[in-house]
């Protein structure tokens, strides 16, 4: 019995430093990544969904993030991983019915949004199988209203964290 | 018939007790730090961290600084990718108040920027809107130790930074150094 709580006073300490440990580790990276912001190492990015290469299946929305130091990152990940169009600064603002707040904490503080945009024209009358053999020409989901897009930043399979509806 | 007072006690001079013991008739003024210091400063007036080159004035009781600091990251992991060149150099003059090792340090200065945005694997580079040069107002409230002579120094204090197109950044930061 005294062997166990010696054990479980053991776990819980060690449990205890990696927790603390976790957190002074966050903190320093805050606070680094504040004084890299203030020095100007901090930009905004966009991955365009919906410019795929190499015939990958485009999405009907855009992704920016605000003011993050890992602009450079973002941009690679979006080509090499994606496959999606990376550029400089926010997404497209024409076309945009309405977009997605994610709520999930960056380690630099920066913001991302998911812009849904309307997708109709490039449907036109093929509807969601206008794609090439039949098959959609987006990746679901492809929200045309509002209600449709704030319907998909709800969704928790998408957004884990949670997202809230906003508008550009 | 009025009696007559006794006289006065004669007024002795209170004698300085020395940290031998003995009494001394007065001790001698410590002597001030020496004029040159390095130092190590992590974050503080060089945002992230920089190195100093301090010169002390005792007889003023102030203190001249300039430092310099480089951080350089490769932002991102893929191949052909450019890195991200952060640069500070702060200027900073202090006045030094308080006992001989204990110091109150009060200063002002400016903080020298210079940022260079990190470059995506095809070469697009990722600039924010201060990118480049730019210079911040900088200052210190803290405390200092100072040595007697020759030694080490070290301190900590608020040092916030003050740039026109990022505002107001409350800082603070340590230091470790030698005077010489």
């Amino acid at each position: 019995m005294q062997l166990l709580s010696s054990r479980a006073l053991l776990v819980s300490t060690g449990v205890l430093w990696l927790a603390l440990a976790g957190s002074a580790c966050e903190a320093v990276t805050s606070i680094a990544v504040q004084g890299a912001d203030f020095g100007g190492a901090s930009a905004d990015a966009h991955c365009d969904r919906r410019l795929t290469l190499d015939g990958g299946q485009p999405s009907a929305f855009c992704q920016d993030v605000q003011n993050t130091v890992a602009a450079s990152q973002f941009s690679d990940d979006c080509r090499l991983h994606l496959g999606a169009t990376p550029g400089p600064d926010l997404c497209p603002r024409a076309g945009i019915i309405a977009g997605c707040l994610l709520e999930k904490q960056n380690g630099d503080q920066s913001i991302v949004h998911d812009w849904y945009y309307d997708e109709s024209a490039i449907l036109g009358d093929g509807g969601d199988e206008a794609g090439p053999d039949g098959q959609a020409l987006f990746a679901p989901p492809v929200p045309r209203t509002v209600a449709e897009v704030a319907q998909v930043c709800s969704d928790r399979s998408r957004y884990p964290d949670g997202a809230e509806l906003a508008f550009p | 018939m009025t009696p007559s007072l006794p006289p006065p006690p004669a007024e002795v001079a209170p004698a300085v007790v020395s940290d031998r013991g003995a009494p001394t008739p007065e001790e001698p003024a410590p002597a001030p730090p020496a004029p040159n210091v390095i130092s190590l400063e992590l974050l503080g007036n060089g945002l992230l961290y920089s190195l100093n080159y301090v010169r002390l004035f005792p007889a003023w009781n102030l203190g001249l600084r300039a430092g310099a600091s480089l951080f350089v990251d490769k932002i991102s992991n893929a191949s052909g990718s450019g890195s991200l060149v952060l640069a500070s150099f702060p200027f900073v003059a202090s006045y030094f108040m308080g006992p001989p090792r204990h110091k109150l340090e009060l200063g002002l200065g400016a903080t020298i920027l210079y940022s260079d945005a990190a470059s995506d694997s095809t070469g697009t580079k990722y600039q924010g809107s201060v990118s480049g040069l730019g210079v911040a107002a900088t200052g210190v409230v803290g405390y200092r130790f100072m040595p007697v002579g020759r030694g080490f120094t070290f301190g900590a204090g608020f040092t916030p930074l003050l740039r026109a197109t990022k505002g107001f950044l409350p800082w603070g930061g340590a230091s470790i150094g030698y005077a010489f």
